[in-house]
């Protein structure tokens, strides 16, 4: 007949039940039959004040194993017991995060602290929950059961349906079986070659974690504990296949499924029914209730109590050993892979987790006939050691107490005291403790072991009150079976698992099952399921298998247990002797990862050392490159150098000049006739004299000769020229015999002028170490001049002076001036007529040199002295045949030198005309030579001047000075303070100014001035205010005021790193927070503490700093806004800096992270497997697995990207320190460049989600897509290569670029450009100031070497490194800027420039005068210049521009030297001491050569802007243009909003720019 | 003219098709037609036709019946399209089971239990639930996702950097056509790579819901290829004549 279609009950316990689809279902809460008793009410365990669960197992558990059961129960019941448990419940995965709830092991205990070390614990870990529950007191921590709750034949298809599908064969409806390709194998079920995820802790006899595979694969995911539960497993499974074998043979159309289903139906009924009806009653001693049919409103849920307690009291029935025998009662002896043998069963606690192994040996039927001959332990509350001590546990704690585990999950699951649960479960309380178990302690004590009452008693402080249910629920054993409590609640489980549930076999509404069906499964016993899959026969086995009842067919030999008569049951073993196991005990997870650890961080370390090495050898190999290099061209000048006369010979070689700044290029040209030695640049295109040794200067002093010293090791190449109180001329020669030519043309050179030479070898290091290098001359030099001025200005605030030790002053007071150093420090020419004559002067020992002395005496005349020892001074500097009267000559010759000083040609007549004139004032006419009584005429109005420059240079009022040369502003009303003595003096001078020198340049013909330039001279501001400051007195004073300046410099700077560091330090704070607090008890942070705060801050840190790296590198966006108002309030041109600034930032978060991971790393090293799993959720690994450090390391994603990061920032950071840059630009930039790998990397390091989600890329993205997008910009410009037609290096470090204007290039005056250097990187534009004017042909630029691109380019175009080729190539970018191309728009424009500012004003001042001469339609009329400067030195070139466009009326030029006085150079000082006395005569300024006046301090713009106002009445609209430093730009705006807001009609329009 | 057209429309072609495989749904596929149970409470079996289709971010199931077993018994059209996904934030697997910690797909496969969906839905939903040695199928389907994605949003800039760079440097713009095409072929092959040891398979009464690839595993690798060969003819045209 067809059989009609039924529904099947579910795999997973879902929609068993109408009303409440989860009930019973597979994770859902255990149920809590219960009220919770969670000492916070919520989650913390309960029983806070029981008592230490070592102590209570020890007290109450402990006893001699082999007892046999009072009721003959057999072992079979025992552990089909087990495997029930194993198809209701499933709570024992712990949860996740881990939750380490540990019992303290009580010190001395007898097993686990032999050595009576204390302190020890047993892990213990709380059980995983449902994480919707556990926050407040009305929804307690509820616990999950993995599996549902229904006898619905879990242990064989597993917990959900995915689960059955791996067990099936897929052929007639069968479970797969290890037999199914190869009959002669037992018929077990199949391997877990797909790995199942069953329990797979390490089998604790031999402490090994084992790979899954091995295990049978079973529904029951923890089948395989023990060979005597995994027999019911194979039975079962065997069972299926029969009932499978049997409906197919009746139903042969039935498809695979339909079998399957089936036959899944009767094994779940039988199994129902054989639980219901013949296990419970044997285990509990009372027969269930009648079934009433099916009731929806009974939860079949387990209760935490029947999970916790009262089912586990089948740990007391486990015997430590089980028979096995065959058919004929032959009971045999175990002989097995734990290798112990001879013993007389199988010891149970060396069985776990490796149960296959047993079945291999015997099969089920051997096991299954020694279990059934086996009397089992006692009823009582002895339980066998191989729970109590022995049973299994994680690898660090192999062997554990199950009795403490127990007494622990009950609190763990916050089950109330024993007394509440009789109470709740109808039952009353027990109120004295013989009550418990009044049969035991009353009848017969001795059964439960001696004075158990006692202990218990006294462990629980003799109150009833709050004690675990465990200890005394088992307690109340009897012969019977489990005591009231445990009995009434495993009744009241199962009642309500079969009541509640919808499939039962005997609910004959489900439809499953026809009458028959019903009845033959009523019939059905475990014995006939044996007798009909295994070879037992009918005969083998007793009617009750549940019991050894006296029709047993083979009695045990003896009661397995300590108490045997007959052979023994064998040890349980420990592995002792691993490596990893120590005590036996503890098991060390680190084992393993020592030696990757340590070889990952010396390689680490190895890695940055040989970076390291790779820079330095880069480096030396570009070092001998440029060598190299350099002896070619020295090679080609030596070719093409003639010889020009008999008198010179050459010699070319490389001149060393100092450690740092290495060797150049020179010619030494030895003329015999002049008896100099000439060092010259060795370039094709110039050959400027580098330095002249004058040996005449030897001869005049008598010196013998110089020294000669040779190197006498190496390449034997090196010579020092010794001469006496200069620096050492240290040469190179390419090879020895090169050497040994020049030393002979030295040599004979040497004897030619009279001198000898001394001769000695020294090796090459000596050599070098000892000469006197060109740089130690130089900062000599420099404490010569600052001596001399702090003894000349200072002499009695002694307390300013340098404290020079005793040997530096002498160094110092023997020191020789020669006339080119002495010219160098003035910046002049050393044959110009005003050095030699001042050269003359000063040395009055004449001896060639300026010994300290005579510098020092002429500093006291010039800085103190009256006006007659100044005009003396001067006069006697022109009187160069000493006679006592300069004759018209020698006149003539001052007034040229002091031309010749502002780099002047003058017309030969206008020097004539100029000292007719001169004389004819004076009354001098005719006189052939005057006296010094005529030259004080000549000079006599300036007598008060020169007295006055004499006060002022003592440095008493220096705020009082105020220089005018142009007193008829007085006449304006101008508010003056001067005094009015000082005002008459200087208008007196002014008027009495015979010698004009604008007269010469101005009109050839005219002697005196027109109307119409007076009257210029008169409309002409000349005078400026200025603010003095004295430099603070004090070492630390001076500090102060260094930092203050610094502050006030940088203001912006310093407010944007501070707001950034704080941002970072936010960022790195909020990630720290969030892992110390929030997620304390999470992830990671259990594991490693606070490394993971430090390691998760820094890393959030470094996200953020690694992105801003980027946006500071936008360099097209820095352009664009750099022109914007923002420029205002960021300072933009600090990019670069603030790139570096963040990279260190980044560096200490980086090293910060690395460190911390490797801390961590060892922590989760150390971690056990359970706990990584749930740690570290994305990363896997295998049950049997230990992972470790180098799995962590190089083999996850995160930890790879991790070392390959470190290794990428190595190189990076490495190859970007100064040295790099410096000596091999091309490693920084190739190394540089690898930032998207960098960056790749660490977005897949987050991408690994280790720890945590990634988010790298929420920082990373904004700044790589402005910096793509930047990027792009750069590549869509069109790169032109630019030829450079002249390159020239000015003096200060500046260079002069000029190359060709492409065409089509437009610019206005004042703007800037940006340009690549091809050799320096295409992509890396620095801003620079045009500095021609638009109508140039050309364009150029004046570059100063400032940091390391700037001084690569000033050696790029270093002839020396160009040598015969082209020069480099410049890419150009531009032009940019505006502001200041607008100054012709208004009719009085201010330029004020500071520092390198004043490059854009190079163009305009071109352009003005380029202008002022074409254009008509000009409304410009008038521009004051004011550049302001600390030192004019390093702009030389720019007063060449200057001078240029000085003569046109449009432009008036002031410049300021803002440097404090005490830190003159002593250019400046002259400056300051002679442009006074010295402009008089020539209206120019001696050392600048301009006629614009210097002015000491800083420009009081205020005053000067007011000035402007009365200057040009009729003017509304002033432009205002500045450009430098903010600090100047900000005083000029200020300056301009006082005026605006206190005049009205007038307006001045500031712009600026600050660079 | 045309040319630039045509560079227009590969451009665009190219970039739909990236994102077509980005959100595509079918990078694997199975479907079948077979008997099984249908629903709880139910006796009788349904004929449908059982479709799965995984994509980078989830499981699309489809359930449609296709001829009316018991007509008449049953008024219900049955015809389920289910979304099981696993995108949360960084496709994270999340703690084990299905509390409010777990991964996404557990999450919803639970929500799906309480919804009461059909039961081949929820076994196949299932089987991407699971997580333990060597059943992980939810976990590889989602790594692979993962990393596939990653790749598929990277190659999305990139060919858009690709577009703009021909109309800049050619040469660039044929590098970054390369890129792209591997960074897609990437795609492809980590997609391939990353499973699970054990095929995944899901049997049916009639048959077995076996994967193969789907459209958007193929299109990833045409459109990779695409873009290699871009890449390539340009580089080579460049290198011939460059113009
Ligand atoms: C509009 C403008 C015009 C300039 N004109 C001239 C000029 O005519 N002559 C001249 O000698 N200098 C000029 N500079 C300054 C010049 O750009 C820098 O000195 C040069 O870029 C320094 O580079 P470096 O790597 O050698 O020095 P670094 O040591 O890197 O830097 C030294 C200083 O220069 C700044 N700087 C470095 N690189 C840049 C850059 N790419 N852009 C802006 N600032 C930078 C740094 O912030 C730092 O303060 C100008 C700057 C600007 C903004
Ligand atoms: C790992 C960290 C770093 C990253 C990711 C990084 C990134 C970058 C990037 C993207 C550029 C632009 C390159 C270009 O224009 O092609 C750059 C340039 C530069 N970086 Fe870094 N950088 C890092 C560390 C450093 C460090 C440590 C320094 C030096 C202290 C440094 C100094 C520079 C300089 C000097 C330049 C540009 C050259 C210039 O314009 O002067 N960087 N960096
Ligand atoms: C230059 C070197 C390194 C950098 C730049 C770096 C960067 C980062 C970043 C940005 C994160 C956060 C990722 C995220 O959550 O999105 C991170 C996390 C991490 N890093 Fe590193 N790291 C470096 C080196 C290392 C090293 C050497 C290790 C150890 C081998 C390591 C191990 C880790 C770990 C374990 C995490 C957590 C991963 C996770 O969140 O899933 N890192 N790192």
């Amino acid at each position: 007949a067809e059989v009609p279609h039924v529904e099947h009950p579910p795999f997973d316990g879902w929609y068993n039940n109408w009303a409440h689809p989860d009930w019973g279902a597979a994770e859902t809460t255990l149920y809590r039959r219960l009220a919770p008793a969670y000492s916070d009410g919520v989650y913390e365990p309960a029983g806070a004040h029981r008592p230490n669960p070592f102590e209570i197992s020890d007290a109450v558990f402990s006893g001699k194993t082999g007892h046999a059961s009072v009721k003959n129960r057999s072992a079979l019941l025992v552990f089909f017991g087990q495997q029930v448990v194993e198809e209701v419940l499933d709570a024992q995965r712990p949860g996740c995060p881990p939750e380490y709830f540990n019992i303290k092991i009580p010190k001395n205990h007898a097993q686990y602290d032999k050595d009576g070390r204390g302190g020890r614990e047993m892990p213990f870990l709380r059980s995983r929950y449902d994480q919707n529950t556990g926050y407040s007191p009305h929804v307690p921590r509820e616990q999950l059961n993995e599996i549902s709750a229904f006898l619905d034949g879990g242990l064989v298809y597993g917990p959900n349906k995915a689960w059955a599908d791996a067990l099936r064969s897929y052929k007639g409806g069968r479970l797969a079986a290890y037999n199914d390709n190869d009959a002669s194998k037992p018929n077990f079920p199949a391997e877990n070659d797909i790995r199942l995820p069953m329990a797979n802790p390490a089998p604790p006899f031999d402490h090994k974690l084992k790979p899954i595979k091995r295990f049978f694969k079973l529904g029951n995911p923890r089948g395989n504990e023990n060979p005597f539960l995994l027999t019911f497993g194979v039975l079962l499974f065997r069972w299926h296949n029969h009932q499978a074998a049997q409906l197919q043979a009746n139903h042969p159309d039935w498809s695979d499924e339909r079998l399957f289903l089936e036959a899944r139906k009767l094994v779940i009924a039988h199994h129902q029914k054989i639980v219901m009806y013949d296990w419970i009653p044997a285990w509990l001693g009372t027969e269930v209730s009648e079934y009433k049919g099916y009731n929806p409103s009974v939860h079949p849920g387990i209760a935490h109590v029947f999970q916790s307690a009262a089912m586990r009291f089948g740990h007391t029935l486990v015997p430590p050993a089980v028979y096995r025998r065959n058919r004929n009662c032959v009971f045999r002896n175990t002989s097995d892979i734990s290798g112990f043998s001879g013993h007389s069963a199988l010891r149970t606690c060396n069985t776990f987790w490796n149960s296959p192994v047993s079945l291999h040996q015997t099969d089920i039927d051997e096991l299954l006939m020694g279990m059934a001959s086996q009397i089992t332990e006692r009823e009582d509350n002895i339980v066998t050691p191989d729970l109590r001590g022995d049973v299994f546990g994680p690898l660090e704690f192999p062997r554990r107490d199950l009795m403490a585990v127990n007494i622990q999950r009950g609190r763990d699951h916050g089950l109330p005291d024993y007394n509440t649960a009789r109470k709740l479960y109808g039952l009353k309380p027990i109120t004295d403790w013989t009550d418990i178990n009044p049969d035991f302690f009353t009848n017969s004590p001795d059964v439960c072991g001696p004075g158990v009452l006692e202990k218990i008693r006294n462990l629980y402080n003799n109150s009833l009150d709050d004690v675990d249910i465990w200890p005394a629920g088992l307690l109340e054993t009897t012969a019977n079976g489990p005591g009231e409590l445990f009995r009434t609640i495993i009744k009241d489980q199962f009642e309500r698992i079969r009541d509640g549930d919808r499939f039962w076999f005997e609910n004959r509404d489900n439809g499953l099952y026809t009458d028959e069906e019903i009845d033959a499964i009523n019939k059905t016993t475990l014995r006939d399921i044996i007798i009909a899959v295994t070879d037992i026969g009918e005969n083998d086995l007793q009617e009750n298998i549940f019991f050894v009842g006296d029709d047993v067919p083979c009695k045990q030999p003896d009661q397995l247990g300590d108490l045997m008569t007959t052979g023994s049951i064998g040890e349980c073993k420990r592995p002792r002797d691993a490596p990893e196991v120590q005590d036996g005990v503890v098991f060390d997870y680190f084992w393993g990862s020592e030696v990757s650890y340590a070889l990952t961080f010396i390689a680490y370390h190895s890695l940055l050392a040989v970076t390291v090495l790779v820079l330095i050898l880069l480096a030396r190999r570009r070092d001998k490159e440029v060598q190299k290099k350099m002896a070619m061209t020295r090679e080609k000048t030596r070719k093409r150098t003639k010889v020009p006369s008999k008198q010179i010979s050459v010699i070319t070689a490389s001149e060393w000049i100092g450690k740092k700044q290495g060797h150049r290029n020179v010619i030494i040209k030895l003329e015999s006739s002049k008896k100099h030695i000439l060092v010259t640049e060795a370039s094709s295109r110039k050959s400027k004299v580098l330095r002249t040794i004058d040996l005449n200067l030897l001869l005049k002093n008598r010196q013998t000769g110089v020294e000669l010293i040779l190197s006498a090791d190496g390449k034997m190449t090196m010579m020092a020229l010794k001469v006496p109180k200069e620096y050492d001329l240290v040469l190179v020669f390419d090879d020895q015999r090169d050497r040994d030519q020049s030393q002979v043309e030295l040599e004979r050179f040497m004897f030619k002028a009279g001198l000898g030479r001394t001769l000695s070898t020294v090796p090459e290091k000596d050599l070098l170490r000892d000469a006197h290098s060109v740089q130690d001359r130089k900062s000599l030099l420099t404490q010569f001049f600052q001596t001399v001025l702090a003894n000349a200005f200072h002499e009695e605030e002694s307390e300013n002076r340098e404290d020079l030790d005793f040997v530096k002053a002498k160094e110092i007071l023997e020191t020789e001036l020669t006339r080119y150093e002495f010219a160098e420090a003035l910046s002049l020419k050393p044959d110009s007529l005003f050095v030699n004559s001042m050269f003359k002067l000063v040395d009055k020992n004449e001896n060639g040199y300026i010994s300290f002395r005579e510098f020092l005496d002429f500093f006291v005349i010039f800085s103190k002295g009256n006006a007659d020892d100044k005009v003396k001074l001067m006069f006697d500097m022109y009187d160069l045949d000493n006679t006592g009267t300069l004759t018209k000559e020698e006149f003539r010759t001052m007034l040229t030198s002091m031309v010749d000083l502002a780099n002047e040609k003058v017309e030969e007549k206008d020097i004539e005309t100029l000292i007719g004139s001169l004389f004819s004032s004076a009354g001098l006419e005719g006189k052939p030579a005057i006296t010094f009584t005529d030259f004080k005429k000549i000079l006599k109005n300036y007598e008060s001047e020169l007295n006055y420059t004499s006060l002022n240079l003592a440095g008493i009022s220096p705020s009082e000075v105020y220089l005018y040369n142009n007193n008829d502003c007085a006449g304006t009303g101008v508010p003056m303070n001067a005094q009015p003595r000082r005002e008459n003096a200087s208008s007196r001078a002014r008027r009495t100014v015979i010698l004009s020198y604008d007269n010469l340049d101005l009109s050839s013909a005219s002697t005196g001035r027109t109307a119409n330039k007076e009257n210029r001279r008169l409309s002409t501001i000349q005078e400026v205010k200025t603010i003095k400051k004295t430099a603070p007195k004090g070492k630390f004073a001076l500090f102060c005021n260094d930092i203050l300046r610094y502050f006030v410099n940088y203001k912006l700077h310093i407010f944007w790193c501070t707001l950034y560091t704080l941002i970072t330090l936010g960022i790195f704070i909020e990630r720290a927070y969030y892992y110390s607090i929030e997620r304390e008890h999470a992830g990671l942070r259990r594991i490693a503490g606070y490394g993971v705060t430090v390691t998760r801050g820094a890393a959030s840190g470094m996200m953020f700093t690694y992105a801003s790296l980027l946006v500071t590198m936008c360099r097209n966006t820095v352009t664009f806004l750099r022109e914007t108002f923002l420029h205002k309030y960021i300072p933009f041109d600090g990019a670069i800096s603030f790139h570096k600034y963040i990279a260190y930032l980044a560096l200490f978060f980086t090293l910060l992270h690395i460190i911390g991971h490797c801390i961590n790393f060892y922590h989760i090293s150390t971690q056990t497997p359970g706990d990584l799993i749930c740690l570290f959720r994305n990363f896997f690994h295998a049950t049997d697995d230990l992972p470790k450090f180098h799995r962590w390391c190089w083999n996850t994603l995160t930890g790879v990207t991790g070392v390959l990061l470190t290794i990428n920032m190595f190189v990076i950071y490495v190859f970007a320190v100064q040295y790099a840059r410096r000596h091999t630009f091309k490693a920084f930039w190739f190394t540089h460049n690898t930032y998207p790998i960098f960056f790749i990397l660490m977005i897949l390091h987050g991408a690994g989600r280790l720890v945590q989600p990634p988010f790298t890329h929420l920082f990373i993205l904004g700044p790589v897509v402005l910096f793509t997008l930047d990027r792009l910009v750069s590549i869509n410009r069109k790169k032109v290569e630019i030829a450079v037609i002249t390159a020239e290096l000015l003096p200060s470090d500046v260079t002069y670029l000029q190359f060709k204007r492409p065409l089509n290039f437009e610019y206005k005056s004042g703007q800037w450009c940006r340009i690549a250097c091809l050799v320096q990187g295409s992509n890396e534009y620095h801003p620079f100031t045009l500095t021609s004017a638009p109508h140039e042909e050309n364009l150029s630029l004046h570059i100063r070497a400032v940091g390391p691109w700037t001084m690569n380019l000033r050696r790029t175009y270093d002839p020396d490194h160009v040598g015969e080729h082209s020069w480099p190539k410049v890419f150009l970018d531009g032009p940019y800027g505006e502001g200041h191309q607008e100054w012709y728009r208004y009719e009085v424009a201010v330029l004020v420039g500071g520092g390198i500012g004043v490059t854009p004003f190079a163009s305009i001042l071109k352009d003005i005068k380029y202008k002022s001469r074409t254009n008509a339609q000009f409304v410009c009329k008038k521009v004051y210049f004011l550049w302001v400067t600390r030192t004019q030195r390093q702009f030389e070139w720019l007063t060449d521009i200057i001078r240029e466009v000085e003569d046109s009326d449009l432009v008036s030029v002031h410049v300021f030297i803002t440097q404090f006085k005490e830190k003159y150079d002593i250019r400046t000082t002259m400056l300051y001491i002679c442009e006074r006395y010295f402009q008089k005569i020539s209206e120019r300024s001696l050392f600048t050569g301009l006629r614009s006046i210097t002015h000491f301090g800083r420009p009081e713009f205020k005053q000067f802007f007011q000035m402007l106002q009365v200057e040009h009445p009729n003017n509304s609209e002033f432009g205002v243009f500045s450009c430098g430093p903010p600090p100047m730009t900000s005083s000029v705006e200020k300056a301009c909003a006082h005026v605006n807001k206190t005049s009205t009609n007038v307006l001045f329009q500031h712009h600026f720019e600050n660079f | 003219r045309i040319f630039s057209l045509i560079r227009v429309l590969v451009g665009v072609f190219v970039l739909g098709c990236i994102f077509l495989v980005n959100f595509g749904q079918e990078w694997e596929v199975a479907e079948i037609e077979s008997v099984t149970q249908y629903r709880a409470g139910l006796r009788e079996e349904i004929h449908a036709k059982i479709g799965v289709k995984i994509g980078l971010r989830s499981v699309n199931i489809t359930l449609k019946e296709v001829t009316s077993f018991n007509e008449g018994r049953l008024n219900e059209t049955i015809n389920y399209n289910e979304r099981f996904s696993w995108n949360n934030e960084g496709f994270t697997l999340g703690r084990a089971g299905f509390g409010p910690f777990a991964g996404r797909f557990n999450q919803e496969y639970r929500a799906g239990q309480r919804k009461g969906l059909p039961y081949p839905i929820l076994w196949i939903a299932e089987y991407f639930t699971i997580d333990g040695e060597g059943i992980r199928w939810g976990r590889f389907y989602l790594q692979a996702g993962y990393y596939a994605h990653i790749l598929v949003w990277l190659a999305f800039p990139l060919w858009i950097l690709t577009m703009v760079l021909f109309y800049m440097v050619m040469s660039y713009g044929a590098y970054f056509s390369l890129l792209t095409g591997i960074v897609l072929i990437m795609a492809n092959i980590l997609y391939a790579t990353i499973r699970n040891p054990n095929q995944l398979m899901i049997p049916f009464e009639d048959a077995k819901l076996t994967f193969t690839w789907g459209w958007s595993f193929w299109l990833c690798l045409i459109n990779g290829i695409i873009c290699v060969a871009i890449g390539v003819l340009v580089l080579v045209i460049d290198n011939w004549k460059p113009d």
